[in-house]
This record gives C-alpha cells, sequence and structure tokens, in this order.
C-alpha cells in the first residue's frame, strides 16, 4: 500500500463522512436526546437536594447520611438508570451511528463513484479508509453528545465520590466491568464509559459496509443492527435472569444494565463485531470486482 | 510508451462468459474504438484493462506489469465507463478536488483549467444533484482527463451531449492521443468511431472478432 495515498484516502474520507448533512443531523439528534436526559437528571438532583434540605431544617439532622446517593457519576448519560431520555439514546445507538456515514459504501458502488476513488488508490486502501472513516462518524455521533451531557450534568449536579456502602443507587455492583475505578478513580471510569460507547458505535456503524457486501436494500443494511441489537436486548432479558450476566451492549454500553457486567462478554463482543465487520469489509473488498 | 496487453483473456460473470479468450495488444499514442452491439462485451473489456474487474483466465499486462499480481490498477488511468458519478452535495469543482486530493499529483489550477476545457464554469458553485445529463457527462469526462493519465477510457462519451458537447469530446479525445496518451473509446455510433479512432477492434459475444 502507497502509504502517502493511504494518508490521502483517509483525509479524503474523513472529510466526506464529517463534512456530510447527514453526520450533523445524526449529532444534532443523539445532542437533543442527551441534553434532554441531562434536563431530566438535574431537575430530579434538583428535586431530590430540596427534599433532603427540608428534612433537615424540619427534623433537626444536621448532615444527610445519604449525601452520595446522588452524584454527578451517576447521574450522567453513562450511568444513569432512571430517565426516558436515557433510554432512549442507547436504545437509538444502533440507528444513530449508523445514519452519518455507513450509508456510504452501498451508495458509492451502486452509483459508480467507487470507480473514481479506487482507480486512483486501490481496492486496500479504498477500503481501509472507509472502514476508519465510518468509524469515525459512528464514534463521534455518540461520544460528542455524551460528552456535551457530562459536561452539562456536571455544572449543576456535585461530583461527590460514589461511595460503595450506597452501590444500589449506581447499578455498579462490585463485580462489574470497571467497579473498582467507578469507587476509586469515578473520572476513569467515565472516560472508559466514554471510550466504550464510542468503540461500540464506531464498531456498528462499520459493520454495515461489511453487511453491504451481502444486503442489497439500502434501508435494511441501515436496520438491521438496529433490529439485531433490539433482539438481543429482548432475549438478554429472559438470559440474564439465568446466568446472571448482561448480554445486551444497549444494557451494558450505560448504566442500564440488569445482570452483572462482565469484562470479557464485552471484549468478545466488541472483538467479534471487529473481526467480522474489519474481515469480510478488507476479504470480500479486495477480491470484489467493481462494476 | 504505455503498453497494454491482454492474453488469452476471458472474464465469467455466474455462469457466462462475457469476454472469451482475448488477446490484444494496445499502445499510446493511439485511439482505439470497441464496436459491437449493446452487450457484446465492450464495458467488460474497458473494466478489464481498467483492473475494476480481474480476468478468470489470463493476463491483463500494463507497461510488463501484471494486473492484480504487480499493481492492482494501472499507475495513470482516467476513465469514464457507464455513468459518470459524483458526490451529491458538492459543486463539480469541490467533487473533482476531492478526487484529486488523493494522487495530490495536480493543484486548483489544473482543475479549473480542465473544467472549463469541458466548458463548464469552475465558479459556479451549483451542486452536482442540480446538473443536467450533459453537464454530469462533461464533468465525468474531465475527471477522467484532468491528471493527464497514460490511459483514457472512455465508455460513450458524448451520451447526453448536444452537438458543442460532441465537438469537445472529439477534440479532447485527439488532444489526449497527441499528448501520447492511450485512449480506448466505445461508442454505439459507428460513423464517430470510424472518424476518431485510429483502430477498430469489432467485439461480438465477448470475442474480438475484427481489427481494421
Amino acid at each position: 500500500m502507497d502509504k502517502p495515498i493511504l494518508q490521502n484516502c483517509i483525509k479524503t474520507e474523513l472529510r466526506k463522512a464529517l463534512g456530510n448533512y447527514l453526520f450533523m443531523l445524526s449529532v444534532a439528534i443523539a445532542s437533543g436526546i442527551a441534553i434532554w436526559s441531562a434536563i431530566q437528571n438535574i431537575s430530579a438532583a434538583n428535586a431530590y437536594y430540596s427534599f433532603i434540605a427540608s428534612l433537615q431544617t424540619g427534623s433537626g439532622i444536621m448532615k444527610n447520611p445519604e449525601y452520595a446517593s446522588v452524584t454527578l457519576f451517576n447521574s450522567w448519560i453513562g450511568q444513569d438508570y432512571t430517565s426516558v431520555a436515557t433510554t432512549l439514546f442507547f436504545t437509538l445507538l444502533p440507528i444513530l451511528c449508523v445514519l452519518p456515514y455507513s450509508w456510504s459504501f452501498f451508495s458509492e458502488r451502486k452509483s459508480g463513484y467507487i470507480r473514481q476513488i479506487v482507480s486512483r488508490s486501490n481496492r486496500k486502501t479504498y477500503f481501509l479508509s472507509k472502514y476508519i472513516a465510518t468509524f469515525a462518524a459512528g464514534a463521534l455521533v455518540i461520544l460528542i453528545p455524551m460528552l456535551i451531557n457530562f459536561m452539562l450534568v456536571s455544572s449543576f449536579i456535585p461530583a461527590i465520590s460514589p461511595n460503595i456502602n450506597y452501590d444500589i443507587y449506581y447499578n455498579v455492583p462490585s463485580a462489574n466491568m470497571g467497579a473498582e475505578l467507578f469507587y476509586a478513580h469515578p473520572y476513569l471510569f467515565v472516560l472508559m464509559r466514554l471510550i466504550n460507547a464510542a468503540l461500540y458505535a464506531g464498531l456498528i456503524a462499520a459493520f454495515v459496509i461489511s453487511l453491504s457486501f451481502f444486503v442489497k436494500n439500502r434501508f435494511a443494511v441501515l436496520l438491521i443492527p438496529f433490529i439485531a441489537f433490539l433482539t438481543l436486548n429482548y432475549f438478554s432479558e429472559t438470559l440474564v435472569v439465568k446466568f446472571g450476566v448482561e448480554l445486551s451492549p444497549l444494557n451494558f454500553l450505560g448504566g442500564t444494565s440488569l445482570g452483572i457486567v462482565n469484562t470479557s462478554v464485552v471484549a468478545l463482543f466488541a472483538l467479534g463485531l471487529f473481526v467480522f465487520s474489519f474481515g469480510v469489509t478488507m476479504w470480500q473488498g479486495v477480491r470484489s470486482d467493481v462494476f | 510508451m504505455t503498453k497494454v496487453e491482454l492474453i488469452e483473456v476471458t472474464k465469467r460473470i455466474k455462469q457466462a462468459t462475457v469476454i472469451d479468450n482475448v488477446t490484444e495488444t494496445l499502445y499510446g499514442g493511439s485511439i482505439v474504438g470497441l464496436k459491437g452491439i449493446n452487450g457484446s462485451g465492450k464495458t467488460m473489456l474497458m473494466r478489464l484493462i481498467s483492473g475494476l474487474i480481474k480476468p478468470t483466465r489470463g493476463l491483463v499486462k500494463i507497461n510488463d506489469k501484471v494486473l492484480g499480481k504487480d499493481i492492482s490498477f494501472p499507475e495513470s488511468i482516467g476513465m469514464l465507463i457507464e455513468n459518470p458519478a459524483f458526490l451529491d452535495h458538492y459543486s463539480g469543482f469541490k467533487n473533482l478536488e476531492l478526487l484529486a486530493s488523493i494522487k495530490q499529483i495536480i493543484g486548483s489550477e489544473k482543475i479549473r483549467e480542465t473544467i472549463t476545457r469541458v466548458d463548464l464554469d469552475p465558479d459556479d458553485g451549483k451542486y452536482y444533484q442540480k446538473y443536467s445529463l450533459g453537464m454530469k457527462q462533461r464533468l465525468g469526462i474531465a475527471a477522467a482527463i484532468m491528471e493527464s493519465p497514460d490511459i483514457v477510457i472512455l465508455d460513450e462519451p458524448t451520451n447526453s451531449l448536444d452537438s458543442d458537447g460532441v465537438q469537445i469530446v472529439k477534440d479532447i479525445v485527439t488532444e489526449e492521443r497527441d499528448r501520447g496518451a492511450l485512449v480506448v473509446l466505445a461508442y454505439h455510433d459507428h460513423e464517430i468511431l470510424k472518424f476518431l479512432s485510429d483502430e477498430i477492434i469489432e467485439i461480438k459475444q465477448g470475442q474480438v472478432v475484427g481489427r481494421t
């Protein structure tokens, strides 16, 4: 692979991916939902703090013993498990992350635009660049709103360190992935959540490229991840009762998990998505004819 | 001088043989016309020379390098095969600028010059999706020639063009040949093909049946 051409191709693809109006639209929709989640959590926190203040005033309690039950770390979108907006955000994640650019390969192949690019680079360069740009667009569509939400929530709700004694308020039991980080270094836990959600969003977006080799309908190819994740989410509710482990990414990417979030499950799922999407894209892309 | 060799090339798609045992050698500085009815294999032959599709049997060599083995695409090629295709939400200039940014062998001036050469306005900010069919075709030709490639492949380049456009294509094809490029043309109009080409290869059911 010619390195300068690969770099140019990646830049070109990123320019197309991050400069198109569907990327802006997806970021706007996802950010809207994330802001709605922030508003819901800030309102709930304010109501809680007012209630505690009134209790202290009325009963003479000098100190709230549950001071850590509502904190930034369980009120931002990455760990909140109570608001409708947060549930909506993670439910729509498989659609939001494919909207910006996952359609691109399907569309370029259908229109013949792919001929213009591959003849100036080569198949490997084209598909690697397409994979990287699609991954980046999908990841950013989820990362940007989550960051906006975190900044907004942190402006109104105090960043009290989570206390393991109140773990029922956080939905982070000690066996969960990153539980030690959550209680000892909560900002690192936030970082882990952001990376995890962005990674999954990027992989789901890139997964659609590999599906485009087999599925001939533009809408079907974009909807398949959403339907697959919803189906998995439906069955995971049954499986979680049996095995105790959370299997649905829609749940373990945020704070709404019903069972234990197992590191191996999260890692294996991501690895599976990567191996399939990258493997099929590069393998099929390099050996396929371009018409 | 550019040399393109097709050595016993056969292409099968599913069960159909679309190119059948073709052996030809084409040289730079000439215009080669491909003649044949619809479905005869003209476009498939162009795709094989372009490296877009791989032969089922046989070899395609560009300057002694085997396509699909030594190189995946000809190192210097411009093509307009079937319909022109660009990004809808970019202007003509932006589209070409984006394509040129991959190889970075030409700058804005050359892009502007090429757009003017096909009688379009490089400063026209209109999105590609708003272009007429003729304008789209002109932009497709501009994309094929803007980087002064050694091989220029044009499949029915006068489709959707008015008489002025046809004349522009004729001039461009001749200028590209004179510059030393190998120009491969496919036309349904035998008269234009005869007028423009230095030699004509006649294809029937994927086989070369004549060369004049």
